[in-house]
């Protein structure tokens, strides 16, 4: 894939993320309170955003839960790397299965109460998990790009 | 749209999660993903198609469970607002008042947000429907789930195919 590509999704992903920390940016440029409430909705289709569950840096919220901050965080970091690398790990399904299964085993403990919710774990498991999304989604990206038959991706 | 029959089946179901009270607690950045996954799967099914999927294809059907969990999705949103007189923003507004409040900006630009808020509030309480609120839903809806039926649909062909490889291989 061409290096603007990358950089475009890298930045795609990046602007997200920073839509994610939308009350810490708030916190630090008031004048933008105005689209808080707009941008939090925008977030609550994506995740519940139960209060117990939301990161908190210096005492303010992420929009989103634990897991889902870790997914997108994940996504990130896989993207930011894909800067510097030619060709990605090409992906394999029990990758994907595994780190599913992993989300899916700590929501169970949690939800027959084995333990607490952690966000830690919750943050953890969603970062493997979106780490893995962004390979299938870069290989498709590529494969998407050859069926489309645009040249010298 | 018989074409997209399974988008259309999948997008309602999306739809549904990601509004109905209690069930929307479950809401995760995944349900239009998955959404879009099993559209695919059962539009392989349907048509069946034993091959690769192709991306062009898994980009159409994510697109279009996106656009389908969308319009059900605002569609539903609209209508138990109207119903009950009552939605997250009438919920969340005393705290809503007093996040703004607590920001160190100037008291007529807190007044400002705070009078936005509060008539769509009053709208909502009073008619059960305010158009700001409405259009608001209507751009969010399908700005973020034809984004996540997009990338769903991509990443569900690829683990498809690459199911398809394994199986072969």
């Amino acid at each position: 894939m061409k290096s603007k590509y990358k950089f475009f999704l890298f930045l795609s992903i990046l602007i997200w993320f920073l839509g994610i920390s939308f009350e810490y940016i708030v916190h630090n440029y008031p004048s933008l309170v105005t689209f808080l409430p707009v941008i939090k909705k925008c977030f609550s289709l994506v995740c519940h955003q139960q209060s117990n569950k939301l990161i908190k840096i210096d005492e303010i919220n992420l929009l989103v839960c634990s897991r889902c901050t870790g997914i997108y965080f994940g996504c990130l970091v896989m993207s930011f790397i894909s800067l510097f690398i030619k060709k990605m790990i090409e992906p394999k399904l029990k990758y994907f299965l595994i780190s599913l299964l992993i989300i899916l085993i700590d929501a169970l403990l949690i939800s027959i109460k084995l333990y607490e919710y952690s966000k830690s774990i919750a943050f953890f498991t969603g970062f493997l998990f979106g780490s893995v999304l962004f390979l299938y989604f870069y290989k498709s990206l590529i494969n998407l790009f050859k069926e489309l038959k645009i040249k010298n991706i | 749209m018989r074409k997209y029959i399974s988008s259309f089946v999948c997008g309602f179901s999306a739809g549904v999660l990601q509004i109905v009270p209690i069930i929307k607690n479950f809401t995760c950045c995944l349900i239009v993903p998955a959404a879009s996954y099993i559209a695919l799967t059962l539009d392989r099914k349907a048509r069946n198609i034993v091959d690769k999927v192709s991306m062009k294809q898994s980009f159409m059907i994510g697109l279009m469970t996106g656009i389908y969990a969308s319009i059900f999705g605002s569609l539903f949103d609209i209508l138990i607002t109207f119903i009950t007189k009552t939605n997250d923003v009438v919920v969340a507004f005393p705290e809503l008042q007093r996040m703004v409040n607590n920001f160190p900006v100037d008291n007529e630009i807190k007044r400002n947000i705070i009078n936005l808020f509060q008539n769509i509030r009053n709208d909502i309480l009073e008619y059960g429907f305010s158009w700001l609120y409405s259009i608001s839903v209507i751009i969010n809806n399908f700005f973020i789930n034809s984004i996540f039926g997009i990338i769903g649909g991509l990443i569900s062909g690829q683990i498809i195919n690459s199911r398809f490889n394994n199986s072969s291989g």
